[in-house]
C-alpha cells in the first residue's frame, strides 16, 4: 500500500498536525536548502523535523540554522517601531525583515502521481505487479524546486522516517523538540551494531543510559553485559543533582536482571548482590597483565619475564607462583655470603635466566593485584562460567564493582571476562554455523568510562578492539558509555552504528562523535546547543536520520508506561495495519 | 525704434520742463497769494462771478463759493454707522470695422460694501451688447453716455433693496459729458439721453441713495479760475477767455498743502453753463479730499448732487466713506468699491474675442455667412516675435 | 447619486488633467480625493487630485501689504472674486462598459468636461477593484508629492470603505505600497511617516 500523502495539490494529510511554515528560495545539496520563513520564529528551533513535498517526492529534512534578513539593511537598523504606529511597523516588518531557515536535506521518498489520476493508477499498478521497486526512503539525491512549500512535520511524518511506536522493535526514545511527537529507536537495528552514547559530565548521559538499558531489558532480544563501573545501574541511587531516588534495572527487571559483585561480602549501595564475581588465579593470562603496563607502569622488560613464569610454571598455575615468591628474601650460605632465598624471585629469575632486577621489579609492581581479594587461587565456583551461562540464557548481569573503582580494577576485570566471552561466543557461533548448535544469544556489552579501554595505546590490546571491529559477526556487539568520545580510539568510534549524544562542550570530542557521518559542520552546530539534561542527538546507522530530541525522563512515570507496555515496547496487538514499509 | 534719434529730443523736453519749473514756481506763489489774500471774501467773490460779462461765461468753469471760506480744510467727522456703499462702473466694447462681426458691449460692474458689520459684499455684472439699430449713428460719446446712464440704473436698482443710509459711487465727474454739442450729432437724441439721466437723478434723489463721483489725480483748476477771476481787473474781466495768469498751477497744487490726511477742502459749486441746465436738487458741488498719509499727500475729487451737497449729514457720510474706502487700499489710495466694480466690469481681449467667436459659432450655426477679420487686423493679429527664452532657464 | 460638480477641464495629458473652478464655486475638494469625469456615455476616467493651484493678481497682493484687513474685503475676496483655482488631478484608472480598469485612460477627455467629485460609493467601487493597481499611478510621479497624496487617498477611502463596513481595507492597501515600495527605502519611510501623521493607523 501506498500512503497518500499529498500536500501541494490536494492538501489531503496523514496526519492533521502538519504545519505550513514556509517555502523554498534557494540552496541546494552542497550548502543546504534555503526556505522563507512564514510564520514566527519561535515555532521553529534548530533541529526541527521538516517535510518538503514537491511533484512525485517527498523530501525529509532538518532545521539547521535560522537567519535574519531583510530587503534593505536599513529597515533592519531603523527601530521603525518607535517612529510608526504598531500596525504600520508591523506590517512594514512583515514585507521587508524575514527570517530564512537552512534546512538539511536528508531522505527523500517517492510518492508517486498526485492520487486520483490516470499516472498514478498506473504506477501504483506497477508497484503491485513488482514491475516497480516500492517506494522506500533514500538519501538525498536531488532537491525541491523554488517556492516548494515547507511543513514542519507532524507525528505522522516522525513515525514514517522513524518508526511507529505501536510496532515492538520500536522504543519512543523522546519527543521531538517543538511538536512534542514521539521519536523512536529501532531497538533490534541498535544491537546489530557496536553503538555509542555520549555527553559531557552532567549532560543527563547515565539517565539515558538508563533508559535505552531498560528499553534493551524490555524488549529482550539480546542479552546484556553491563561493567558498572561506578554502581549506577543495578540497584537504586538517589540522583547526584535532584537528590531523588533512581530505580534501579535490578528494580524492575528482578528476574532478568543479575547484579554480580567483584570480590566475595561486597555489598552494592547497600544492598548484597545476586552473587560474586571471584577470578581464579589460573583464568589469568599473561597478557592481562600486559595490558595494565600503564596502569602498573610495567617494564619493556615485562613481556619477556612472563614469557619465562608462563614457561616455568605453565598457563594455569604461573600467577600463583608467582604471587608466593618472596621478593627480595635472602639467606646466608655457610661461608656467611648473602644469596637469595629459594624461595625468592631472584632465585627463580637466575634459574629461568631472565634478568633478576626485571622480575623483581614486575613482582614489585604486581602487588596491587597479588592484594585483591577476588582473584583467588581456588574460587568456591567458576563465577566467570556462571556470568557467560547467564548471558547465553538470556539473563542480563549487570557487574558492579563496588569498592574496587579503580581503573585497574576495571581495566583488568573487563577485560579477562571480556575474553572470554569472545572465546565463548566465538566458538557457539562457529557451531552454528556448521549447524551443530543453536544459534547464539546476541549480546551487548555495555562498558561505562570506555576511553578508559578503547583509547589509541589500549585499543590494539584489548578485547574491545577487536568486538568492536569483528564481533558483528558473532553476535556481540559493544554499547559504549563515554564523556570523552575524543579519547577513544578512531577505528573504533568508526565502527560505530548508531550514536546517541548529549551535550558535548568539547571540539575534539565534538569532531570525534560526528566522524565519519554527512553534514558534519551543520550536525555539529545542533551538538553544541544541545539543552543538558534534556536534550540529545540521535545519529547513525541506527536512525535514519539525524534528529535532536527531548530526551524522555527516568523517572516514575517512565517506569510505568514500561509496565504497563506503553512504552512503544510491548505492543497493544498491532490491530493497525502495517500501513508504510 | 531709432533710439539714437529721439535721445536728443528726450534731453530737450527735460531741459525745457526745468525751465518752465521755475517760472512755474512763480505762479504758484501768486496763485497761493491770491488764495490767502481772498480766501475770506466769499460774499465778494460771488458778486464778482455776477459782474462777468456774458458772453465771457460760455465755456467758464470755476468753483463757486457757498459759504465755507476758499483755504478751509474740513477734519473727518466722527460717524457711529458706516453707510453702504454702492459703486457702479462700466466698461466698453467700441464696434470694430475690421473685426468679423459689428458689435458693441457695454458691461457696467456693480458692488455693495454694506455698512452692516454682518453683512458681506455683493456683486453684480450686466452685459448689453450693442447691435443693429442701436448702432445706427454711433459714436464713441454716445455709448459712453449710455454707459454712463447704465451705471447710474444699477446703483438704483442696487439701493432699492439696501437699508439706509447708503451712498453710490461712479467714478469721474457727475456732470454728464454731451460731447453730442461738439460733434455735430443728433441734439434730440442727445436731450432725450441728457433727460433720461436727469431722470435717474430725480429718482436717486427720491428714494434718499445719496451719490459721488470720485475723480482719482484731479486736474481741474476749478478754484485756481476763481483766484484769476478774483485777482482780474475790471478790463481783464471782459476779456476772461484769454486771462490765465496762474495757467499751469492746478487746485490740487494750491491745497495739496493746506490739507492735512482725510480732511477735506470746502465744498464748492460748480459754476458751468451745463451744471445751470441741471434740476436744482441736482446741481453739482464738490470739494477737494486728502485720502494720503503724511508727507504723501494725495488728493482726490469729490463731486456731490446739491441733495447731498446741502446736507451736512451727508456731506459727512460721503466724506467719512471716501476715506475709508481709500484706505481699505493701503498705500495706493481709491476707493475699493470702486476698483472692484471697475474688475467686475473690465472686459479682457481674451473675453472680447471670446464673445466675438462664439457670436460668429452662433451664426454659423443659423446657416448664416461669416465674415472674417479685415486684412489689415489678420496681420495685426500675426503673433509678433516670440520673446528669446535662455535654455538653461535663466534670466537673462 | 448625489453629485457634486468641481470645475471644468483645462488641460490634458494621459497621466494628468487640469481642471479649473472659482472658489465660489464649491468647496474645495481635498488632496487625494477620487474623482471622475465622464467624456462619454460609458466611458469614465478616474483620477486623484493631488495639487491645488490659487492664482494671486495685484488686488490680493496690495491688500496684502495693507495691515489692518477689512472682514468684509477677505469676505469679498473669498466670495465674489473669480480667480480661478486650478486642480491638478494624477489620471488612475478608466471604466469602460461597465469595467474598471487601473490603467492609464486609454484617451484623455477634452477640454471644459466637467470634473465630478466622487461619492463613497464609487470610491469603494474603485479602490475594491482589482488589486490596488492603481496605486503605482501615485508612486511613479516625480514632482508630486507622492507621500502626501497617498496618506490623504487612505484616509479619505479608508473612511468610505468603513461606511461600507470594511475596516481592513486600509490595511491591505497600506500592504500593498510597502510591497511597491520596498526597495526604496527613502521613498517608503516618507510614505509611511506621512501615514503615521495621518493617524488612521494605531
Amino acid at each position: 500500500m501506498i500512503e497518500k500523502k499529498r500536500t501541494d495539490e490536494t492538501n489531503e494529510f496523514v496526519s492533521q498536525d502538519v504545519r505550513k511554515i514556509g517555502y523554498i528560495v534557494g540552496g541546494g545539496l552542497q550548502e543546504n536548502l534555503k526556505a522563507r520563513l512564514i510564520v514566527s520564529a519561535s515555532q521553529v528551533q534548530e533541529g526541527s523535523f521538516v517535510m518538503i513535498p514537491s511533484g512525485n517526492w517527498v523530501y525529509y529534512g532538518l532545521v539547521t540554522n535560522i537567519q535574519l534578513g531583510a530587503t534593505d539593511p536599513r529597515f533592519a537598523d531603523e527601530e521603525s517601531e518607535l517612529r510608526l504606529p504598531s500596525d504600520l511597523a508591523s506590517w512594514l516588518h512583515g514585507q521587508t525583515l524575514y527570517t530564512n531557515l537552512e534546512i538539511l536535506p536528508v531522505l527523500m521518498l517517492e510518492r508517486g502521481p498526485a492520487p486520483e489520476t490516470a499516472e498514478y493508477q498506473t504506477w501504483a499498478q506497477e508497484i503491485e505487479d513488482r514491475s516497480r521497486s516500492e517506494p522506500h526512503l533514500m538519501p538525498v539525491k536531488t532537491i525541491p524546486p523554488h517556492h516548494a512549500d515547507v511543513y514542519l512535520a507532524g507525528e505522522g511524518e516522525i513515525a514514517e522516517i522513524f518508526g511507529k511506536p505501536t510496532r515492538e522493535e520500536n522504543f519512543v526514545l523522546g519527543y521531538t523538540r517543538e511538536g512534542e511527537h514521539p521519536v523512536c529507536l529501532d531497538l533490534d537495528r541498535f544491537v546489530q551494531r557496536s553503538a555509542g552514547i555520549f555527553g559531557a559530565t552532567g549532560s543527563g548521559k547515565s539517565f539515558l543510559t538508563r533508559i535505552i538499558l531498560a528499553g534493551l531489558i524490555q524488549r529482550n532480544r539480546a542479552s546484556l553485559l553491563v561493567f558498572d563501573m561506578h554502581n549506577e545501574y543495578g540497584f537504586d541511587d538517589i540522583a547526584s543533582d535532584s537528590g531523588s531516588k533512581v530505580s534501579g534495572l535490578r528494580t524492575l527487571f528482578q528476574t532478568r536482571v543479575r547484579v554480580v559483585g567483584l570480590g566475595a561480602g561486597n555489598t552494592i549501595r547497600g544492598a548484597a548482590p545476586d552473587f560474586n564475581l571471584e577470578i581464579a588465579m589460573k583464568d589469568i593470562c599473561a597478557v592481562d597483565i600486559e595490558l595494565l603496563s600503564a596502569e602498573l607502569n610495567l617494564k619493556e622488560t615485562t613481556s619477556t619475564t612472563l614469557e619465562a613464569l608462563v614457561s616455568s610454571f605453565g598457563v594455569e598455575n604461573w600467577y600463583n607462583e608467582f604471587r608466593e615468591m618472596e621478593n627480595g628474601a635472602m639467606m646466608e650460605t655457610e661461608d656467611g655470603k648473602k644469596v637469595p632465598a629459594p624461595q625468592s624471585v631472584a632465585a627463580w629469575a637466575n634459574r629461568a635466566g631472565v634478568n633478576v632486577m626485571a622480575a623483581e621489579g614486575l613482582h614489585s609492581k604486581m602487588s596491587p593485584l597479588f592484594h585483591r581479594n577476588y582473584i583467588l587461587e581456588n574460587p568456591a565456583s567458576d563465577s566467570i562460567n556462571e556470568i557467560v551461562t547467564m548471558l547465553q540464557q538470556g539473563q542480563h548481569v549487570v557487574l558492579s564493582f563496588g569498592d574496587y573503582d579503580r581503573d585497574l580494577d576495571y581495566l583488568f576485570v573487563t577485560n579477562l571476562l571480556t575474553r572470554r566471552i569472545r572465546e565463548v561466543w566465538e566458538a557457539q557461533t562457529n557451531q552454528y554455523r556448521t549447524k551443530k548448535s543453536n544459534e547464539p544469544r546476541p549480546l551487548v556489552i555495555v562498558v561505562e568510562e570506555a576511553h578508559k579501554l578503547l583509547n589509541r595505546q589500549m585499543a590494539s590490546q584489548t578485547t574491545f578492539n577487536t568486538i568492536a571491529r569483528e564481533m558483528r559477526k558473532y553476535y556481540v556487539t559493544l554499547l559504549i558509555v563515554d564523556q570523552r568520545p575524543s579519547q577513544i580510539y578512531d577505528e573504533v568510534m568508526s565502527q560505530l552504528g548508531t550514536r546517541i549524544s548529549g551535550w558535548l562542550g568539547d571540539d575534539d570530542d565534538i569532531r570525534a562523535v560526528l566522524a565519519g557521518l554527512a553534514g558534519r559542520e551543520t550536525l555539529r552546530g545542533m551538538l553544541t546547543h544541545l539543552q543538558p539534561k534534556e536534550e540529545v542527538l540521535l545519529l547513525g546507522w541506527g536512525v535514519p536520520m539525524p534528529i535532536p530530541i527531548r530526551s524522555r525522563r527516568y523517572d516514575q512515570r517512565f517506569w510505568e508506561d514500561l509496565k504497563e507496555g506503553k512504552a512503544g515496547l510491548q505492543s497493544e496487538k498491532q490491530t493497525i495495519s502495517d500501513l508504510g514499509f | 525704434m531709432d533710439y539714437q534719434k529721439l535721445y536728443p529730443q528726450i534731453q530737450e523736453f527735460v531741459f525745457q520742463t526745468k525751465a518752465n519749473r521755475q517760472q512755474w514756481q512763480i505762479t504758484y506763489q501768486n496763485c497761493s497769494d491770491a488764495l490767502c489774500n481772498y480766501s475770506d471774501k466769499v460774499t465778494e467773490l460771488i458778486q464778482r462771478i455776477d459782474q462777468i460779462p456774458v458772453n465771457q461765461q460760455k465755456n467758464l468753469r470755476c468753483a463757486l463759493p457757498i459759504q465755507e471760506q476758499l483755504d478751509q480744510s474740513i477734519i473727518l467727522p466722527k460717524l457711529d454707522t458706516m453707510p453702504t456703499v454702492l459703486a457702479a462702473d462700466g466698461s466698453q466694447i467700441l464696434p470694430d470695422r475690421h473685426a468679423p462681426v459689428y458689435y458693441g458691449l457695454i458691461n457696467v460692474g456693480g458692488f455693495v460694501f454694506p455698512g452692516n458689520p454682518q453683512a458681506f459684499p455683493q456683486t453684480v455684472q450686466i452685459p448689453e451688447l450693442i447691435y443693429g439699430e442701436q448702432l445706427e449713428n454711433f459714436s464713441e460719446a454716445r455709448l459712453a453716455l449710455q454707459r454712463d446712464i447704465h451705471e447710474r440704473e444699477m446703483l438704483l436698482n442696487m439701493g432699492r433693496t439696501i437699508q439706509m443710509p447708503c451712498v453710490g459711487l461712479v467714478d469721474g465727474p457727475l456732470e454728464i459729458w454731451i460731447g453730442g454739442s461738439h460733434s455735430g450729432g443728433d441734439q434730440g437724441d442727445y436731450q432725450r439721453s441728457l433727460n433720461t439721466y436727469f431722470h435717474l437723478l430725480g429718482d436717486l434723489y427720491q428714494q434718499k441713495i445719496g451719490l459721488a463721483g470720485y475723480i482719482d489725480r484731479p486736474e481741474s483748476n476749478y478754484l485756481v479760475r476763481l483766484l484769476e477771476i478774483a485777482v482780474a481787473t475790471p478790463e481783464e474781466l471782459q476779456n476772461l477767455q484769454r486771462f490765465h495768469p496762474f495757467s499751469g498751477v492746478s487746485d490740487v497744487d494750491i491745497l495739496g498743502a493746506l490739507l492735512k490726511p482725510t480732511q477735506r477742502s470746502a465744498l464748492f459749486s460748480l459754476y458751468s453753463q451745463p451744471n445751470i441746465q441741471y434740476p436744482t436738487h441736482s446741481q453739482i458741488g464738490f470739494f477737494y479730499i486728502n485720502v494720503g498719509s503724511e508727507n504723501h499727500p494725495w488728493l482726490g475729487r469729490v463731486e456731490v448732487p446739491a441733495w447731498v451737497a446741502q446736507e451736512e449729514q451727508w456731506l459727512n457720510l460721503v466724506h467719512t466713506m471716501i476715506v475709508h474706502q481709500c484706505q481699505i487700499m493701503g498705500k495706493i489710495a481709491y476707493p475699493f468699491a470702486l476698483h472692484r466694480a471697475h474688475e467686475l466690469a473690465v472686459v479682457s481681449n481674451e473675453e472680447k474675442d471670446q464673445i466675438t467667436r462664439w457670436i460668429l459659432t452662433e451664426m454659423q450655426r443659423s446657416g448664416l455667412p461669416i465674415s472674417s477679420y479685415s486684412h489689415k487686423q489678420e496681420l495685426k493679429n500675426l503673433p509678433s516675435r516670440r520673446e528669446w527664452k535662455n535654455p538653461l532657464g535663466g534670466k537673462m | 447619486m448625489n453629485q457634486i460638480q468641481i470645475g471644468r477641464l483645462l488641460s490634458a495629458t494621459t497621466r494628468q488633467l487640469v481642471v479649473g473652478c472659482q472658489v465660489s464655486q464649491i468647496d474645495l475638494p481635498a488632496i487625494g480625493s477620487l474623482v471622475r469625469i465622464n467624456p462619454q456615455v460609458d466611458y469614465a476616467i478616474y483620477g486623484l487630485v493631488y495639487d491645488l493651484y490659487i492664482a494671486d493678481d495685484g488686488l490680493v497682493r496690495q491688500l496684502a501689504t495693507v495691515g489692518e484687513m477689512d472682514e468684509k474685503v477677505i469676505a469679498d475676496h473669498r466670495l465674489n472674486r473669480s480667480v480661478p483655482i486650478e486642480i491638478r488631478v494624477l489620471s488612475v484608472g478608466y471604466k469602460m462598459a461597465g469595467q474598471i480598469y487601473h490603467l492609464l485612460p486609454p484617451k484623455p477627455p477634452l477640454g471644459l468636461e466637467i470634473l465630478w467629485l466622487c461619492s463613497d460609493e464609487e470610491i469603494v467601487e474603485f479602490t475594491n477593484s482589482g488589486r490596488y493597481g492603481y496605486l503605482r499611478h501615485i508612486l511613479r510621479e516625480q514632482d508630486v508629492a507622492v507621500e502626501e497624496v497617498l496618506a490623504a487617498h487612505i484616509k479619505l477611502a479608508d473612511n468610505a470603505h468603513r461606511q461600507k463596513g470594511e475596516a481592513d481595507w486600509s490595511h491591505k492597501a497600506v500592504q500593498e505600497v510597502i510591497v511597491l515600495l520596498r526597495d526604496d527605502y527613502a521613498a517608503l519611510t516618507r510614505v509611511l511617516q506621512s501615514l503615521a501623521d495621518s493617524q488612521i493607523f494605531s
